[in-house]
C-alpha cells in the first residue's frame, strides 16, 4: 500500500498521467509447471 | 482423472502461476522489477520513465512519456485479455479524483460501509475519535470477539487515507486477541467520528517538491496497562507538514526511561 501511496503522490507532484488496466480472468493465464490431476465434475461430457 | 495443463480458479497454485507469467512478460519488455516491492516494475529509456504497479489483476501505469505508456498498453493487449479503464478512479476501494490542485484520495464508500455495518447511520456525531487512552485489560469479555476484530480490521484498512484515526486504531488493535466491552465502546466511538466526515481524505498537492521528511515523538510510560513508552514515527514525501503519507506507531520496549 505504501508503494501505491507513493506512486500516486509522485504522479500528483510531477503531473504524470495515471492509467488503470484490469486483466480479465487473470487466473486462467497461468501455466502449470507441476502435474496436477483432478476428477472432472459430474455432468461434464467430452 | 484428467491432467491439468492450465491453471484454474480454485487451485492453490493459481496466484503464484499468474504472477510468474505476468512477471516474465513484463521483464521481456525490458522492465526492471523493484527489489523493494516485487509488484513494481520500472522501465528507463533515456529520459523516458514508465512505471507499472500490479495488484493481483489490477494494473496501474504512470510515467513521464505518454507514448511509452501507450506502447506498454498495446504490448500488454497482445499478451493478455485486458480492459483499459482509462484514468485512475478507483483502486482497491480508494477513490481517486484529480484536479489542478493535485490528486485527492479518499475511501468515502468504504467509510460509509463501516458506519452502515455497525448500524450507526443515525448515530450522534463526535468531534474526536478517542478520549485519552484509558483502555486496559478489564471489563466484560465480548461474547463474540469476531465482530470487534472485523471492525478494527476495517478501520485499519481505512487508515490508508485517514491518518487522523491512525493513533486510535493502533490502540484498538492492541486488544484484538481479547476484546472487552470498553474496547468495543471505544471502537464504535471511532465509527461515530467517521460519520462526521466520511469523505475526508488526503490531497496530494501538485506543487510540492519531493523531499522526504520524517517526524517522531514519544510518550513516556503512557500505556496504562504495561507502563511502557509509546513512540510514533511519520514519514512524508513532502517538505511541509500538510499531509501524512505513512504513519507508524509502535510500543517501545522501554519500561524505564532515562531522562
Amino acid at each position: 500500500m505504501v508503494t501505491v501511496h507513493c506512486l500516486i503522490a509522485i504522479a500528483a507532484s510531477l503531473n504524470w498521467p495515471l492509467h488503470q488496466l484490469d486483466v480479465s480472468n487473470a487466473f486462467l493465464n497461468g501455466d502449470l509447471l507441476e502435474e496436477i490431476y483432478m476428477s472432472p465434475p459430474s455432468g461434464l461430457r467430452r | 482423472m484428467c491432467r491439468l495443463h492450465k491453471s484454474l480458479y480454485g487451485l492453490k497454485q493459481v496466484s503464484r502461476q499468474w504472477f510468474s507469467k505476468f512477471t516474465k512478460v513484463v521483464l521481456a519488455a525490458v522492465f526492471l522489477q523493484s527489489k523493494a516491492d516485487y509488484s513494481l516494475f520500472i522501465k528507463r529509456d533515456g529520459i523516458s520513465l514508465t512505471i507499472l504497479l500490479i495488484y493481483v489483476d489490477d494494473i496501474l501505469i504512470t510515467g513521464n512519456n505518454i507514448e511509452s505508456i501507450k506502447g506498454l498498453k498495446q504490448f500488454l493487449h497482445t499478451r493478455f485479455r485486458i480492459k483499459d479503464l482509462g484514468d485512475l478512479k478507483l483502486f482497491l476501494s480508494i477513490e481517486i479524483a484529480r484536479s489542478k490542485k493535485g490528486i485527492y484520495i479518499s475511501q468515502r464508500k468504504y467509510a460509509l460501509e463501516i458506519i452502515k455495518d455497525s448500524g450507526y447511520l443515525g448515530a450522534k456525531l463526535v468531534e474526536f475519535p478517542m478520549e485519552e487512552c484509558r483502555l486496559s485489560n478489564t471489563g466484560e469479555l465480548l461474547k463474540d470477539p469476531c465482530i470487534y476484530q472485523r471492525l478494527v480490521g476495517q478501520l485499519i484498512y481505512l487508515t490508508i487515507t485517514r491518518p487522523d484515526i491512525t493513533y486510535s486504531v493502533h490502540i484498538l488493535s492492541r486488544f484484538m486477541h481479547e476484546p472487552r466491552q470498553p474496547h468495543m465502546v471505544a471502537a464504535l466511538r471511532v465509527v461515530r467520528y467517521l460519520k462526521s466526515a466520511p469523505g475526508q481524505g488526503l490531497l496530494l498537492h501538485s506543487n510540492n517538491s519531493l523531499h522526504l521528511s520524517a517526524f517522531c515523538d514519544s510518550d513516556w510510560a503512557g500505556c496504562p496497562v504495561t507502563r511502557r513508552s509509546t513512540t510514533g514515527l511519520l514519514c512524508i514525501p513532502w517538505k511541509f507538514f500538510n499531509f501524512m503519507e505513512k504513519q507508524k506507531a509502535k510500543d517501545s520496549f522501554l519500561i524505564k526511561c532515562g531522562s
